[in-house]
Formats: C-alpha cells, sequence, structure tokens
C-alpha cells in the first residue's frame, strides 16, 4: 500500500490533506466548541441556537479552520525554505512532509485532550504539556526525515539552525509566554 | 481450547446481561431529579419575588437597599439570638454599591457561616438572575431565625456588583482580615436557581464530605456532575484558576481563591426549552422578567424553598460542625497543581536543556560538515511526482499486490 502510494504524488496529496483536516478537528473540537458556548452565552438571544446547533457549528468552524490551515502550513513551510535560501529541496513533496507531521500532531494532540473528558486533572497542565512534548517530538521526527532526503553533511548544520531557531522561537512563545 | 473460550464467553455475556438488567432496575426505581415534588408552595417568597421584580424594574438601588434592609430586620427580629442588619457601601470605578450584610449571632467568636446571593440585576427585571436567589437567601434567613440554636455565626450577604464583575464579593472578602478568613467555615453562594432544568450544587470538582452533607439534607437537588465541563462551559482556563474557572461566574468565586470551602447552587445549564418563548437565553436580558418567570413552567417558589432547606437543615443538621471545621482539608489545591504557570516553568526548564543538547548536536554537524561528504543529496519520495499524473479514487480502492 505504502509503496502504491510513493508512487503517485496526488493520491497521497489528497490522501494527507484529508488527514490533516480531520486530526485539526479531534485536536481543536474542544476549544472551539468552548468558545461557540461562550458567543452562545453571551449573545444567545442573537443566535438563538440550541446546544446541538451550538455543537454543530463548532464542528463545522473546526473544519473550516483546518481547511484553511491546510493551504497555509505548506505555504509558510516554502516561505522557510526561501528564507533559509534552500532551493534544492522540492517544495511540493516538503509541503506535503510538513504537512504530514502537523497531522501527526494535531492526531496525537487530539488523542490526549481527550483525558479532559474524564478529568478535568489535566486540564491546565494537559493545555500546556501535552502539545509541547508531542511538537518536540514531531519536530524531532520531522528534522530526521527531512534530513535524510534532502541535505548533506555540508547542508545539514544551516537547516538544522533554521529549523532549531523556528522551534525554539514558537516553543518559547506558545508554551511558556501564552 | 475453542470449547473453553466459547463457555468463558457464555458466561461473561450472562454476567454483563445481569449486571446490566440490575442496573436498569435500579435507575428505574430511584427517583429522578425531575421528578414533580409535592411542596405547597410559600406565598411570601412569591410576594418577595414579585416585590423585588418590580424595584429592579425601577432601577432606584435605595429603594431596593431599603426593601432588602428591612425584609431581613423582620426576619431576624423574630429570632431568639443576638442579630443585626447593616449596609456595607463601596465605590468601585465610576460606581456606588451597596453590600447589605445581616448577622446571626451565636457568640463573640470569628467564626462563621456565609451565604450569599446577589441582588443587583442588569437587564429586564433580573427575576431569575437573581431576584429568586435573594428569595432563597430570606427564605434560609427566616429558617435559621427561627432555630433555638445555631452552631456558628451565620452571616447573610446580598451583594452589589454582581453583573459588574463579581464586585460586591469580592469587596466582602477584599475587607475580611486574615483571622476572619481562617473562621470563615463555609459559604453558600445562590444565584440563578430558576433559569435551568435542574438545581445543582457545586462544591469542588470531587466528592467532599460538605457536599454529602448538603445533598443528605436536601431534595430535588442534585450535584453538579464532576468533571462534565466541556460542554457548556469554559474550556479556556482564561483568568488562570485551573478548572476552577469553570464556576467563576457568580459571587463564591473570591471566597474560593480565598482558600474557603464554598457551596453553590445554580440551576447550570439556561437551556432554551425552559423559556417556552422565542427569547434564547433570557440571562441578563429584558426578557427576564417576573412574567416570564411565572409563564415559564419553572417550580421556581418550590426551588426557593428546596434551596432554602438545604442550607437550613445542613447547617443545623448533627455533625455539620465537625464536617465545616474540616471542610478546608478537602479543597483542591488551587494556587498549585492548577496554576498553569508551573507548567509554562517546566516548559522553560526543558527548553534550557534541550537548548544545551540542540548546541552540543550543532557543534557535532559543523564538525560533519568539515569532515564528512558534501555530495548533492536531494531525493525524492515520490516517484513520479508531476502534475499530469491524474488522480482517480481507483487509486485508494484497488490495489493489485
Amino acid at each position: 500500500m505504502f509503496s502504491k502510494l510513493r508512487s503517485n504524488f496526488r493520491l497521497s496529496n489528497v490522501l494527507v490533506r484529508i488527514a490533516f483536516v480531520l486530526a485539526y478537528v479531534l485536536y481543536s473540537w474542544q476549544n472551539i466548541l468552548a468558545t461557540a458556548q461562550m458567543v452562545q452565552s453571551m449573545y444567545g438571544t442573537m443566535l438563538n441556537a440550541s446546544d446541538a446547533y451550538v455543537l454543530l457549528i463548532a464542528f463545522f468552524a473546526a473544519l473550516l479552520i483546518g481547511v484553511v490551515l491546510v493551504f497555509i502550513v505548506p505555504l509558510v513551510a516554502n516561505v522557510f525554505l526561501n528564507i533559509s535560501r534552500f532551493y534544492n529541496v522540492p517544495r511540493a513533496e516538503y509541503g506535503l512532509i510538513t504537512l504530514m507531521f502537523f497531522a501527526l500532531f494535531y492526531f496525537v494532540c487530539g488523542l490526549l485532550s481527550l483525558v479532559n473528558l474524564v478529568t478535568p486533572l489535566l486540564l491546565t497542565w494537559g493545555e500546556k504539556m501535552f502539545p509541547f512534548i508531542v511538537a518536540t517530538g514531531c519536530v524531532i521526527w520531522f528534522y530526521a526525515v527531512t534530513k535524510k532526503l534532502y541535505f548533506n553533511d555540508a547542508t545539514a548544520q544551516y537547516y538544522f539552525r533554521n529549523m532549531a531557531i523556528v522551534y525554539f522561537v514558537f516553543a518559547f512563545v506558545f508554551g511558556v509566554l501564552l | 481450547m475453542k470449547k473453553i473460550l466459547i463457555f468463558v464467553l457464555i458466561v461473561l455475556l450472562a454476567v454483563l446481561s445481569v449486571i446490566s438488567c440490575v442496573a436498569f432496575a435500579e435507575e428505574q426505581a430511584s427517583p429522578t431529579a425531575n421528578a414533580p415534588t409535592v411542596v405547597e408552595e410559600n406565598a411570601e417568597v412569591k410576594e418577595f419575588v414579585k416585590e423585588l421584580c418590580e424595584l429592579n424594574a425601577q432601577g432606584n438601588k435605595a429603594d431596593k437597599v431599603d426593601y432588602l434592609v428591612t425584609k431581613f430586620r423582620e426576619a431576624l427580629d423574630s429570632s431568639a439570638l443576638d442579630s443585626e442588619v447593616t449596609t456595607a457601601p463601596f465605590i468601585d470605578g465610576d460606581g456606588n454599591y451597596c453590600n447589605i450584610v445581616a448577622r446571626l449571632k451565636k457568640d463573640n467568636s470569628l467564626k462563621q457561616i456565609i451565604v450569599g446571593a446577589h441582588y443587583d440585576a442588569i437587564g429586564g427585571e433580573g427575576a431569575g438572575d437573581n431576584a429568586v436567589g435573594v428569595a432563597a437567601l430570606y427564605y434560609t434567613m427566616k429558617l435559621l431565625a427561627s432555630a433555638n440554636d445555631i452552631p456558628y455565626n451565620v452571616t447573610f450577604v446580598a451583594f452589589d456588583g454582581e453583573e459588574n464583575g463579581l464586585l460586591g464579593s469580592r469587596h466582602f472578602v477584599d475587607r475580611l482580615s486574615a483571622e476572619q478568613a481562617v473562621n470563615t467555615l463555609v459559604m453558600f453562594n445562590i444565584d440563578s436557581i430558576a433559569l435551568g432544568e435542574d438545581v445543582y450544587l457545586m462544591c469542588e470538582n470531587k466528592h467532599t464530605r460538605l457536599a454529602d452533607a448538603i445533598l443528605k439534607n436536601s431534595k430535588d437537588i442534585v450535584e453538579k456532575p464532576y468533571a462534565k465541563g466541556i460542554y457548556g462551559s469554559y474550556m479556556e482556563d482564561i483568568y488562570g484558576y485551573g478548572y476552577y474557572e469553570f464556576v467563576q461566574g457568580s459571587d463564591h468565586t473570591p471566597f474560593r481563591l480565598a482558600g474557603i470551602p464554598i457551596a453553590f447552587f445554580f440551576s447550570g445549564d439556561y437551556s432554551n426549552e425552559i423559556w417556552n418563548f422565542n427569547a434564547g437565553n433570557v440571562i441578563n436580558t429584558a426578557s427576564d422578567t417576573y412574567e416570564n418567570l411565572v409563564n415559564s413552567g419553572v417550580a421556581w417558589a418550590v426551588r426557593i424553598q428546596n434551596v432554602g432547606e438545604a442550607i437550613a437543615n445542613t447547617v443545623l443538621s448533627n455533625g455539620f460542625a465537625e464536617i465545616a471545621e474540616n471542610a478546608r482539608s478537602q479543597l483542591v489545591n488551587l494556587g498549585f497543581w492548577y496554576n498553569k504557570w508551573w507548567a509554562s516553568l517546566v516548559i522553560l526548564a526543558v527548553l534550557v536543556v534541550l537548548a544545551i543538547f540542540t548546541w552540543l548536536y550543532s557543534r557535532k554537524l559543523q564538525k560533519r560538515a568539515i569532515l564528512g561528504r558534501a555530495e548533492i543529496n536531494s531525493q525524492k519520495v515520490f516517484d513520479k511526482p508531476d502534475a499530469s499524473e491524474i488522480f482517480t479514487f481507483d487509486d485508494i480502492f484497488t490495489f493489485k499486490e
């Protein structure tokens, strides 16, 4: 099956994008639902929606954001390659692999956030720690995979440096400051 | 072996069937929280709510304060115990506010129980939010005033400024000395008990003896389901209170954050179905009127009595003193485990460690760049990543291995 996927870029592209959107919905539905609830409680007379509709609205909102992100993530990966001046990397492939790892990140975080349905005890710590741990794992794996594919001994150090800068900036902003 | 497995499976299925049947039978036998309760409705509390709604509609705060002070004095005058009613005006920002404090004194010690409800309202007449709650406060006051003895001093507070950000309760808690705060054993808060399909009790988000005692002494009040905060509440801990954010929207929160055990009576789910008119959520809207409350079909006068009796019966019950004295020991430590800044600090520490490893690995890569191979390495994952290949769903479903 994987050999079939490897030989068909467009099929892989479609499948990865679908997986990305679904993983994003799994990851974000709780927060989007809470936001929708908050809007409903504040502007209840305006929305006048029942709980079931709020759930539906939240689901479609998550879906919509996922679809938007599916186009933004490869663009951001492209910008990263341009700024880093890595011109010999195949852009489409790199964007697809980036999407794949984001999908993995969202999927694992989404699964972990289901713990909140059982107990609120990990709500505050989990909200911070789960994405950080999963993101760190995904970034290391992503780096290892892409380095092996596209970089040699001479270029790997620059790739690693730029990846590390991006990772530390994001980890510090989202994990520590926010 | 197969036979043994089949036998074990049959036995398991049989046991599961029996268990589910028993559970179903128990569920059927147990009275539901929504079961109609035959209680003679107290005309006085109904009249109280009506008059308070009229005063809310008029919008003159001084009249409202006068009315509540008079009613509270009436309620406490009949008591054999010492009592007093005072007002505590304060200024916050550009607004003038006034808490109304009534005390039923057992002795001169600082130990006290607080019962509170906010009397301010925005929009409409504030019937459900929170004239009904103040009526329950008044009813509790009457019940405790008629008791021969009370275990502790009881302070009743009608808070102002709740709708403006819990101003009255924050002001009240801020003015408590450390000694008074430590000696405040329990705070009961009553808010919006008529606006949802059930009256819920919320203490900690876990079983506590205080919650058990209140539920044991109450009827038609249900415990807020634990850990059910996802749907119908805020997931984001935007105020950094840990999961206590779930119930941050009423006057018990400043008390709880000051380490005082709380018991919160509320109707939780402000569902649209309760209000049988096209107003959606009526809380803090012009539709929160006495007329709509009466037409809502909710047995709100019964709820007032139920909440009042739950508090009074609990406070007067045997063993309450011991439970109240130890209620603090069952509080969740909001200050440490539920503060997300600790998680941030842990992440920061991990990042520092990672930064050291990153630097070491970077040095290794630099060395390899000098000593290693520098061949062009641009592999491709896909054999044909060109646009000419047409995607079809056959690619997914037909594999010829």
